[in-house]
Protein backbone atom coordinates (compact mmCIF):
# COMPACT_ATOMS: atom_id res chain seq x y z
CA UNK A 1 0.00 0.00 0.00
CA UNK A 2 1.50 2.98 -0.69
CA UNK A 3 2.18 5.79 1.83
CA UNK A 4 -0.61 9.15 1.41
CA UNK A 5 1.23 12.18 0.25
CA UNK A 6 0.94 15.82 -0.41
CA UNK A 7 0.19 17.20 -4.08
CA UNK A 8 3.17 19.41 -3.13
CA UNK A 9 4.78 16.40 -2.88
CA UNK A 10 4.18 15.23 -5.83
CA UNK A 11 5.62 17.98 -7.62
CA UNK A 12 8.80 18.19 -6.17
CA UNK A 13 8.84 14.09 -6.51
CA UNK A 14 8.05 14.25 -10.03
CA UNK A 15 10.76 17.64 -10.70
CA UNK A 16 13.27 15.72 -8.68
CA UNK A 17 12.98 12.52 -11.12
CA UNK A 18 13.63 14.72 -14.31
CA UNK A 19 17.33 15.26 -13.07
CA UNK A 20 20.66 13.18 -14.34
CA UNK A 21 23.23 12.44 -12.36
CA UNK A 22 25.58 14.14 -14.68
CA UNK A 23 23.11 17.78 -14.59
CA UNK A 24 25.07 20.74 -14.29
CA UNK A 25 21.81 22.93 -12.69
CA UNK A 26 20.57 26.48 -12.18
CA UNK A 27 18.94 26.21 -8.85
CA UNK A 28 16.16 29.13 -7.32
CA UNK A 29 15.43 28.98 -4.07
CA UNK A 30 11.51 27.01 -2.98
CA UNK A 31 10.29 23.98 -4.62
CA UNK A 32 13.06 24.13 -7.52
CA UNK A 33 15.29 23.74 -5.18
CA UNK A 34 13.70 21.24 -2.71
CA UNK A 35 13.74 19.14 -5.96
CA UNK A 36 17.56 19.34 -6.98
CA UNK A 37 18.47 18.54 -3.77
CA UNK A 38 15.77 15.51 -3.68
CA UNK A 39 17.71 14.24 -6.75
CA UNK A 40 21.15 14.74 -4.99
CA UNK A 41 20.11 12.54 -2.46
CA UNK A 42 18.49 9.91 -4.19
CA UNK A 43 19.15 9.22 -7.91
CA UNK A 44 21.56 11.59 -8.73
CA UNK A 45 24.39 12.02 -5.78
CA UNK A 46 27.14 13.55 -8.42
CA UNK A 47 24.53 16.21 -10.00
CA UNK A 48 26.59 19.89 -9.86
CA UNK A 49 23.82 22.44 -7.92
CA UNK A 50 24.71 26.13 -8.51
CA UNK A 51 22.51 28.51 -7.14
CA UNK A 52 22.40 32.06 -7.99
CA UNK A 53 24.78 33.29 -5.24
CA UNK A 54 28.12 31.55 -7.55
CA UNK A 55 27.75 28.62 -5.51
CA UNK A 56 29.44 25.83 -7.39
CA UNK A 57 28.68 22.58 -6.24
CA UNK A 58 27.07 23.02 -2.89
CA UNK A 59 25.58 20.25 -0.82
CA UNK A 60 23.11 22.12 1.17
CA UNK A 61 22.46 19.53 4.95
CA UNK A 62 19.58 22.06 4.92
CA UNK A 63 17.03 23.96 2.41
CA UNK A 64 18.05 27.17 2.08
CA UNK A 65 15.39 30.17 2.84
CA UNK A 66 18.10 32.95 0.91
CA UNK A 67 20.56 32.81 -2.10
CA UNK A 68 22.99 34.07 0.65
CA UNK A 69 22.34 31.12 3.05
CA UNK A 70 25.84 30.77 4.68
CA UNK A 71 25.23 26.66 4.24
CA UNK A 72 25.82 27.60 0.66
CA UNK A 73 28.62 28.94 0.76
CA UNK A 74 30.04 26.41 3.01
CA UNK A 75 29.03 23.42 1.45
CA UNK A 76 30.33 24.58 -2.21
CA UNK A 77 33.53 23.64 -3.85
CA UNK A 78 33.54 27.29 -4.29
CA UNK A 79 31.77 30.59 -4.73
CA UNK A 80 32.54 32.62 -7.87
CA UNK A 81 32.50 36.05 -8.86
CA UNK A 82 28.80 37.74 -10.47
CA UNK A 83 30.41 38.23 -13.63
CA UNK A 84 31.93 34.76 -13.68
CA UNK A 85 28.35 33.00 -12.88
CA UNK A 86 26.89 34.60 -15.71
CA UNK A 87 29.30 35.19 -18.24
CA UNK A 88 30.98 31.82 -17.78
CA UNK A 89 28.68 29.23 -16.45
CA UNK A 90 25.41 31.36 -17.57
CA UNK A 91 26.24 32.55 -20.98
CA UNK A 92 28.99 30.46 -21.96
CA UNK A 93 26.24 27.69 -21.86
CA UNK A 94 27.85 25.23 -19.16
CA UNK A 95 24.76 24.86 -17.76
CA UNK A 96 22.22 21.99 -18.59
CA UNK A 97 19.03 22.59 -16.99
CA UNK A 98 17.91 25.65 -15.02
CA UNK A 99 14.97 25.33 -12.96
CA UNK A 100 12.41 28.49 -12.42
CA UNK A 101 9.13 29.27 -10.51
CA UNK A 102 6.55 31.51 -11.75
CA UNK A 103 4.54 34.10 -10.99
CA UNK A 104 2.76 33.57 -14.18
CA UNK A 105 3.49 31.03 -16.83
CA UNK A 106 1.54 31.32 -20.45
CA UNK A 107 0.75 28.87 -22.95
CA UNK A 108 4.21 29.42 -24.53
CA UNK A 109 6.13 28.57 -21.36
CA UNK A 110 7.09 32.83 -20.71
CA UNK A 111 7.76 33.51 -17.52
CA UNK A 112 6.41 36.92 -15.57
CA UNK A 113 7.73 37.83 -11.86
CA UNK A 114 7.79 41.58 -12.61
CA UNK A 115 4.04 42.94 -12.65
CA UNK A 116 0.36 42.02 -13.14
CA UNK A 117 -0.80 44.50 -15.27
CA UNK A 118 0.49 47.33 -16.87
CA UNK A 119 4.39 48.32 -16.27
CA UNK A 120 4.28 51.29 -15.55
CA UNK A 121 1.11 51.38 -13.43
CA UNK A 122 1.02 48.08 -11.81
CA UNK A 123 -1.61 46.43 -10.10
CA UNK A 124 0.68 44.24 -8.28
CA UNK A 125 4.47 45.00 -8.24
CA UNK A 126 6.37 41.88 -7.55
CA UNK A 127 9.70 42.15 -6.50
CA UNK A 128 11.62 41.55 -10.05
CA UNK A 129 13.24 38.73 -11.46
CA UNK A 130 16.56 38.80 -10.20
CA UNK A 131 18.63 36.15 -12.37
CA UNK A 132 15.92 34.72 -14.09
CA UNK A 133 15.98 36.42 -17.66
CA UNK A 134 19.22 35.25 -18.38
CA UNK A 135 19.14 31.91 -16.51
CA UNK A 136 15.97 31.11 -19.47
CA UNK A 137 17.93 32.29 -22.13
CA UNK A 138 21.33 30.29 -21.50
CA UNK A 139 20.33 27.20 -19.47
CA UNK A 140 20.03 24.24 -21.91
CA UNK A 141 16.85 23.45 -20.98
CA UNK A 142 14.42 24.90 -18.67
CA UNK A 143 12.01 23.10 -16.10
CA UNK A 144 9.57 25.29 -14.48
CA UNK A 145 7.38 24.52 -11.20
CA UNK A 146 4.29 26.11 -10.75
CA UNK A 147 1.33 25.59 -8.39
CA UNK A 148 -1.89 25.00 -10.96
CA UNK A 149 -4.49 27.28 -11.08
CA UNK A 150 -6.01 29.97 -13.21
CA UNK A 151 -4.49 33.11 -11.73
CA UNK A 152 -1.11 31.55 -12.72
CA UNK A 153 -1.63 29.07 -15.78
CA UNK A 154 -2.75 32.36 -17.72
CA UNK A 155 -3.21 32.27 -21.69
CA UNK A 156 -0.67 35.04 -21.93
CA UNK A 157 1.74 37.02 -19.46
CA UNK A 158 1.14 40.23 -18.47
CA UNK A 159 5.18 40.58 -19.31
CA UNK A 160 7.48 38.77 -20.19
CA UNK A 161 10.43 38.74 -17.70
CA UNK A 162 12.05 35.53 -18.61
CA UNK A 163 11.82 34.08 -22.42
CA UNK A 164 10.35 30.56 -22.48
CA UNK A 165 9.28 30.25 -26.45
CA UNK A 166 7.48 33.43 -27.10
CA UNK A 167 4.31 35.41 -27.99
CA UNK A 168 4.02 33.28 -30.65
CA UNK A 169 6.01 30.10 -30.02
CA UNK A 170 8.92 30.99 -32.01
CA UNK A 171 11.24 33.94 -30.83
CA UNK A 172 13.80 31.35 -29.46
CA UNK A 173 14.50 30.47 -33.52
CA UNK A 174 14.28 34.23 -34.37
CA UNK A 175 16.58 35.71 -32.25
CA UNK A 176 18.93 32.42 -33.09
CA UNK A 177 19.02 31.15 -29.49
CA UNK A 178 20.70 27.34 -29.80
CA UNK A 179 19.07 26.69 -25.83
CA UNK A 180 15.98 25.13 -25.87
CA UNK A 181 13.61 27.12 -23.35
CA UNK A 182 11.31 25.59 -21.39
CA UNK A 183 10.91 21.71 -21.80
CA UNK A 184 9.46 20.84 -19.21
CA UNK A 185 6.62 21.94 -16.71
CA UNK A 186 5.49 20.39 -13.77
CA UNK A 187 2.52 21.33 -11.51
CA UNK A 188 0.86 20.09 -8.74
CA UNK A 189 -1.70 18.82 -11.28
CA UNK A 190 -0.01 17.40 -14.31
CA UNK A 191 3.38 17.30 -16.29
CA UNK A 192 3.39 19.32 -19.28
CA UNK A 193 5.85 19.48 -22.14
CA UNK A 194 5.54 21.90 -25.58
CA UNK A 195 4.10 20.65 -28.74
CA UNK A 196 7.35 19.78 -30.84
CA UNK A 197 6.33 21.93 -33.53
CA UNK A 198 3.96 25.03 -31.97
CA UNK A 199 5.72 25.11 -28.65
CA UNK A 200 2.53 24.95 -27.02
CA UNK A 201 2.52 23.43 -23.60
CA UNK A 202 0.38 20.11 -23.62
CA UNK A 203 -0.84 18.19 -20.95
CA UNK A 204 1.60 14.71 -21.11
CA UNK A 205 0.48 13.02 -18.16
CA UNK A 206 -1.95 13.87 -15.17
CA UNK A 207 -1.09 12.53 -10.78
CA UNK A 208 -3.09 10.09 -9.55
CA UNK A 209 -6.54 11.23 -8.98
CA UNK A 210 -6.39 14.11 -10.61
CA UNK A 211 -8.63 14.10 -13.54
CA UNK A 212 -8.84 15.82 -17.04
CA UNK A 213 -11.98 18.21 -16.27
CA UNK A 214 -9.73 19.50 -13.28
CA UNK A 215 -6.76 20.73 -15.38
CA UNK A 216 -8.86 22.05 -17.43
CA UNK A 217 -10.33 24.40 -15.03
CA UNK A 218 -7.41 25.25 -13.61
CA UNK A 219 -5.25 26.68 -16.44
CA UNK A 220 -6.25 30.01 -18.52
CA UNK A 221 -6.34 28.05 -22.22
CA UNK A 222 -8.33 25.91 -24.00
CA UNK A 223 -4.79 23.15 -23.18
CA UNK A 224 -4.43 20.28 -25.34
CA UNK A 225 -3.92 16.75 -23.80
CA UNK A 226 -1.21 14.73 -25.45
CA UNK A 227 -3.62 11.27 -26.99
CA UNK A 228 -1.04 9.09 -24.94
CA UNK A 229 -2.07 10.66 -21.99
CA UNK A 230 0.06 8.79 -19.00
CA UNK A 231 -0.74 8.77 -15.00
CA UNK A 232 2.22 10.14 -13.30
CA UNK A 233 3.81 7.61 -11.01
CA UNK A 234 2.73 8.45 -7.62
CA UNK A 235 6.31 9.06 -5.30
CA UNK A 236 8.16 6.11 -3.79
CA UNK A 237 8.08 5.44 0.17
CA UNK A 238 11.73 6.29 -0.03
CA UNK A 239 11.51 9.13 -2.07
CA UNK A 240 8.71 10.93 0.27
CA UNK A 241 11.27 9.87 3.33
CA UNK A 242 13.85 11.37 2.14
CA UNK A 243 11.99 14.63 1.37
CA UNK A 244 10.43 14.72 4.59
CA UNK A 245 13.43 14.33 6.57
CA UNK A 246 14.97 16.95 4.59
CA UNK A 247 12.12 19.36 5.40
CA UNK A 248 11.75 18.42 8.65
CA UNK A 249 15.99 19.01 9.32
CA UNK A 250 15.21 22.50 7.26
CA UNK A 251 12.53 23.58 9.94
CA UNK A 252 14.40 22.33 12.55
CA UNK A 253 17.46 24.19 11.57
CA UNK A 254 15.63 27.41 10.51
CA UNK A 255 13.57 27.27 13.96
CA UNK A 256 13.60 30.19 15.67
CA UNK A 257 14.07 33.38 12.85
CA UNK A 258 16.86 31.62 10.83
CA UNK B 1 43.06 60.93 5.71
CA UNK B 2 39.96 60.07 3.96
CA UNK B 3 38.06 60.01 7.54
CA UNK B 4 35.24 61.94 8.22
CA UNK B 5 32.53 61.94 10.49
CA UNK B 6 28.73 60.60 9.39
CA UNK B 7 27.31 64.01 8.95
CA UNK B 8 30.01 64.79 6.97
CA UNK B 9 29.75 62.15 4.69
CA UNK B 10 26.37 62.62 4.47
CA UNK B 11 26.62 66.29 3.21
CA UNK B 12 28.48 64.23 0.09
CA UNK B 13 24.69 63.09 -1.19
CA UNK B 14 22.60 65.74 -2.20
CA UNK B 15 18.37 65.58 -3.09
CA UNK B 16 18.35 63.87 -6.73
CA UNK B 17 22.09 61.84 -6.39
CA UNK B 18 22.08 58.68 -8.24
CA UNK B 19 23.16 56.93 -5.39
CA UNK B 20 24.71 53.34 -5.74
CA UNK B 21 24.50 51.13 -2.76
CA UNK B 22 26.17 48.15 -1.48
CA UNK B 23 25.56 45.03 -0.27
CA UNK B 24 22.89 42.16 -1.46
CA UNK B 25 19.33 40.96 -0.42
CA UNK B 26 20.30 41.05 3.79
CA UNK B 27 24.07 41.15 3.66
CA UNK B 28 26.14 44.46 4.32
CA UNK B 29 23.28 47.16 3.44
CA UNK B 30 25.07 50.77 4.37
CA UNK B 31 21.99 51.14 6.97
CA UNK B 32 22.92 53.27 8.97
CA UNK B 33 24.12 55.69 6.26
CA UNK B 34 21.10 55.90 4.83
CA UNK B 35 18.85 56.29 8.08
CA UNK B 36 20.83 59.51 8.52
CA UNK B 37 20.39 60.25 5.07
CA UNK B 38 16.66 59.65 5.51
CA UNK B 39 16.74 62.23 9.00
CA UNK B 40 18.74 64.94 7.00
CA UNK B 41 15.33 65.06 5.06
CA UNK B 42 17.58 63.79 1.49
CA UNK B 43 14.64 63.62 -1.33
CA UNK B 44 14.44 62.20 -4.76
CA UNK B 45 17.08 60.04 -4.34
CA UNK B 46 17.88 57.57 -7.97
CA UNK B 47 18.70 54.21 -6.08
CA UNK B 48 20.93 51.64 -7.85
CA UNK B 49 21.58 48.24 -5.80
CA UNK B 50 21.75 44.66 -7.58
CA UNK B 51 19.06 42.86 -5.03
CA UNK B 52 17.10 45.12 -2.68
CA UNK B 53 15.76 44.68 0.73
CA UNK B 54 15.52 46.82 3.93
CA UNK B 55 17.94 49.59 2.44
CA UNK B 56 15.21 50.45 -0.51
CA UNK B 57 12.57 49.56 1.61
CA UNK B 58 13.56 52.32 3.78
CA UNK B 59 14.29 55.07 1.79
CA UNK B 60 10.39 53.86 -0.34
CA UNK B 61 8.82 54.46 3.45
CA UNK B 62 10.57 57.62 4.11
CA UNK B 63 9.18 59.03 0.69
CA UNK B 64 12.69 59.27 0.09
CA UNK B 65 12.98 57.41 -3.48
CA UNK B 66 12.68 58.78 -6.97
CA UNK B 67 13.18 55.78 -9.04
CA UNK B 68 14.92 52.43 -8.19
CA UNK B 69 17.54 50.41 -10.59
CA UNK B 70 18.13 46.62 -9.77
CA UNK B 71 16.96 43.28 -10.31
CA UNK B 72 14.90 42.62 -6.94
CA UNK B 73 13.69 44.41 -4.10
CA UNK B 74 11.86 41.95 -1.38
CA UNK B 75 12.33 39.70 1.60
CA UNK B 76 12.82 36.15 -0.31
CA UNK B 77 10.53 33.83 1.96
CA UNK B 78 10.11 37.04 4.68
CA UNK B 79 8.01 38.35 2.04
CA UNK B 80 7.31 41.21 -0.18
CA UNK B 81 8.53 45.10 0.87
CA UNK B 82 5.37 46.54 1.27
CA UNK B 83 6.17 50.39 1.13
CA UNK B 84 8.80 50.40 -1.57
CA UNK B 85 5.78 47.84 -3.84
CA UNK B 86 2.75 50.61 -2.60
CA UNK B 87 4.68 53.43 -3.90
CA UNK B 88 5.98 51.67 -7.07
CA UNK B 89 1.63 50.73 -7.71
CA UNK B 90 0.94 54.30 -7.56
CA UNK B 91 3.81 55.55 -9.81
CA UNK B 92 5.67 57.31 -7.31
CA UNK B 93 8.42 55.58 -7.51
CA UNK B 94 10.20 54.76 -11.34
CA UNK B 95 10.99 50.79 -10.92
CA UNK B 96 13.76 50.50 -13.75
CA UNK B 97 14.18 46.80 -13.55
CA UNK B 98 17.23 45.41 -14.34
CA UNK B 99 18.29 41.60 -15.01
CA UNK B 100 20.98 40.86 -12.57
CA UNK B 101 23.07 40.24 -15.68
CA UNK B 102 22.21 43.17 -17.34
CA UNK B 103 23.28 45.25 -14.41
CA UNK B 104 27.06 43.76 -13.67
CA UNK B 105 26.79 44.79 -17.70
CA UNK B 106 26.05 48.01 -17.02
CA UNK B 107 28.63 48.40 -14.13
CA UNK B 108 31.26 46.73 -16.25
CA UNK B 109 30.57 49.74 -18.99
CA UNK B 110 30.90 52.49 -16.27
CA UNK B 111 34.17 50.44 -14.56
CA UNK B 112 35.99 49.93 -17.96
CA UNK B 113 34.98 53.52 -20.33
CA UNK B 114 32.85 51.58 -22.85
CA UNK B 115 30.08 53.11 -24.61
CA UNK B 116 28.59 49.94 -23.79
CA UNK B 117 28.65 46.28 -22.63
CA UNK B 118 27.61 43.50 -24.56
CA UNK B 119 25.25 40.74 -23.37
CA UNK B 120 23.35 38.07 -24.40
CA UNK B 121 21.11 38.62 -21.27
CA UNK B 122 17.86 38.30 -20.87
CA UNK B 123 17.73 38.39 -24.92
CA UNK B 124 13.68 38.24 -25.60
CA UNK B 125 12.76 39.81 -22.43
CA UNK B 126 10.38 42.69 -22.13
CA UNK B 127 12.63 44.55 -19.54
CA UNK B 128 15.01 45.19 -23.02
CA UNK B 129 12.51 47.56 -24.02
CA UNK B 130 11.55 48.71 -20.50
CA UNK B 131 14.71 49.91 -20.15
CA UNK B 132 15.29 51.54 -23.07
CA UNK B 133 18.29 49.67 -24.43
CA UNK B 134 19.40 48.72 -27.81
CA UNK B 135 19.48 45.15 -29.21
CA UNK B 136 22.13 45.14 -32.07
CA UNK B 137 23.29 42.76 -34.76
CA UNK B 138 26.62 40.81 -33.76
CA UNK B 139 29.05 42.14 -36.88
CA UNK B 140 30.47 38.68 -37.01
CA UNK B 141 27.28 37.29 -37.82
CA UNK B 142 25.95 35.04 -34.52
CA UNK B 143 22.74 36.33 -32.71
CA UNK B 144 22.06 39.65 -31.60
CA UNK B 145 23.43 41.53 -28.44
CA UNK B 146 21.98 44.05 -26.19
CA UNK B 147 24.17 47.11 -25.70
CA UNK B 148 23.65 48.16 -22.42
CA UNK B 149 25.20 51.29 -21.34
CA UNK B 150 26.87 52.62 -18.42
CA UNK B 151 25.54 52.70 -14.96
CA UNK B 152 26.94 54.90 -13.66
CA UNK B 153 25.93 56.06 -9.98
CA UNK B 154 27.11 59.96 -8.90
CA UNK B 155 27.97 58.35 -5.49
CA UNK B 156 28.36 54.94 -3.91
CA UNK B 157 27.93 54.17 -0.60
CA UNK B 158 28.76 50.66 0.85
CA UNK B 159 29.90 48.94 4.25
CA UNK B 160 32.72 46.69 4.86
CA UNK B 161 34.37 45.01 8.19
CA UNK B 162 37.77 46.74 7.95
CA UNK B 163 38.95 50.29 6.19
CA UNK B 164 41.77 52.00 6.92
CA UNK B 165 41.92 55.97 7.54
CA UNK B 166 43.44 55.98 3.66
CA UNK B 167 40.34 54.77 2.28
CA UNK B 168 41.61 51.41 2.08
CA UNK B 169 39.14 48.00 2.14
CA UNK B 170 40.07 44.84 3.29
CA UNK B 171 38.62 41.97 1.47
CA UNK B 172 35.74 40.44 3.66
CA UNK B 173 36.76 37.52 6.40
CA UNK B 174 33.94 35.35 5.46
CA UNK B 175 33.99 33.96 1.65
CA UNK B 176 30.26 35.05 1.43
CA UNK B 177 28.21 35.14 -1.64
CA UNK B 178 28.41 38.30 -4.28
CA UNK B 179 30.92 40.03 -1.85
CA UNK B 180 32.72 40.87 -5.57
CA UNK B 181 28.86 43.27 -6.03
CA UNK B 182 30.70 45.99 -3.66
CA UNK B 183 34.14 46.17 -5.94
CA UNK B 184 31.96 46.14 -9.41
CA UNK B 185 29.42 49.01 -7.82
CA UNK B 186 32.80 51.11 -6.07
CA UNK B 187 34.44 51.07 -9.69
CA UNK B 188 31.71 51.92 -11.95
CA UNK B 189 30.72 55.20 -9.17
CA UNK B 190 31.87 59.11 -9.25
CA UNK B 191 32.73 58.66 -5.80
CA UNK B 192 32.68 56.29 -2.84
CA UNK B 193 31.52 56.42 0.89
CA UNK B 194 32.60 53.76 2.73
CA UNK B 195 31.47 52.83 6.37
CA UNK B 196 33.06 50.62 8.54
CA UNK B 197 32.53 48.19 11.52
CA UNK B 198 36.28 49.23 12.18
CA UNK B 199 38.51 52.02 10.85
CA UNK B 200 42.34 51.15 11.84
CA UNK B 201 45.28 53.43 10.86
CA UNK B 202 47.00 51.67 8.50
CA UNK B 203 45.56 47.97 6.77
CA UNK B 204 47.58 44.88 7.23
CA UNK B 205 45.58 42.60 5.38
CA UNK B 206 44.89 42.78 1.44
CA UNK B 207 42.61 45.70 -0.15
CA UNK B 208 40.03 45.14 -2.61
CA UNK B 209 39.03 48.63 -2.79
CA UNK B 210 41.69 51.22 -2.76
CA UNK B 211 42.52 54.18 -1.22
CA UNK B 212 42.58 56.56 -4.37
CA UNK B 213 38.96 55.52 -5.68
CA UNK B 214 37.41 56.74 -2.03
CA UNK B 215 36.19 59.67 -1.07
CA UNK B 216 35.33 59.25 2.77
CA UNK B 217 35.79 56.31 5.28
CA UNK B 218 33.12 56.68 7.98
CA UNK B 219 33.46 54.29 10.77
CA UNK B 220 29.71 52.82 11.96
CA UNK B 221 30.05 49.98 14.38
CA UNK B 222 26.61 47.63 13.23
CA UNK B 223 26.54 50.09 10.34
CA UNK B 224 24.58 47.19 8.75
CA UNK B 225 21.79 46.62 11.13
CA UNK B 226 19.30 45.29 10.46
CA UNK B 227 20.87 43.89 7.70
CA UNK B 228 23.81 41.66 8.62
CA UNK B 229 27.69 41.40 7.54
CA UNK B 230 28.96 37.32 7.42
CA UNK B 231 31.39 36.44 10.10
CA UNK B 232 30.02 39.51 12.52
CA UNK B 233 26.18 39.39 12.76
CA UNK B 234 23.46 37.81 11.16
CA UNK B 235 20.63 39.83 9.99
CA UNK B 236 18.02 40.90 12.68
CA UNK B 237 15.31 38.85 11.27
CA UNK B 238 12.80 39.10 14.25
CA UNK B 239 12.96 43.01 13.21
CA UNK B 240 12.77 42.68 10.18
CA UNK B 241 9.47 40.29 10.63
CA UNK B 242 8.13 42.98 13.38
CA UNK B 243 8.56 45.41 10.49
CA UNK B 244 6.68 43.45 7.74
CA UNK B 245 4.05 42.61 9.96
CA UNK B 246 3.06 46.67 11.05
CA UNK B 247 4.86 48.57 8.73
CA UNK B 248 5.84 51.79 10.05
CA UNK B 249 8.85 54.04 9.36
CA UNK B 250 9.99 54.92 12.71
CA UNK B 251 10.08 51.33 13.67
CA UNK B 252 11.88 50.65 10.38
CA UNK B 253 14.60 53.33 11.85
CA UNK B 254 14.39 52.16 15.31
CA UNK B 255 15.78 48.44 13.82
CA UNK B 256 19.27 50.43 12.37
CA UNK B 257 22.00 49.79 14.71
Amino acid sequence: MAEPYTASEMMVVTAARALRNDDVCFVGIGAPSEACNLARLTHAPDITLIYESGTIGAKPEVLPLSIGDGDLCRTALTTVSVPETFQYWLQGGRISVGFLGAAQLDRFGNINTTVIGDYARPKVRLPGGGGAPEIATFCGEIYVIVPHDRRRMVDRVDFITSLGHGRDGQERHRLGLQTKGPTLVITDLCVMRPNPTTNELEVVSIHPGVTVDRVREATGWEVTFRPDLDTTPPPTTAELEVLRDLKARTEAAHRGGG
Amino acid sequence: MKQLELDQAIDLVQDGTFLGVGGVLLKRKPMRFLADLVRAGRSRLRVATFLGSVDVELLAAAGALDSFSGGYVGFEYLGFAPAFQRAVERSEINYREYSEFLFMAGLRAAAGGLPFYPARAALGSDLVAELGLSVIADPYGGCPVVAVPPLTPEVAVIHAEVADTFGNVAAPSFPDFLVDFDVALARAAGAVIVTAERVVERLDVPAQIFGFQVTAVVETRGGARPSGVPGRYPPDVVAIRRYLTQPNLDSLLEAVG
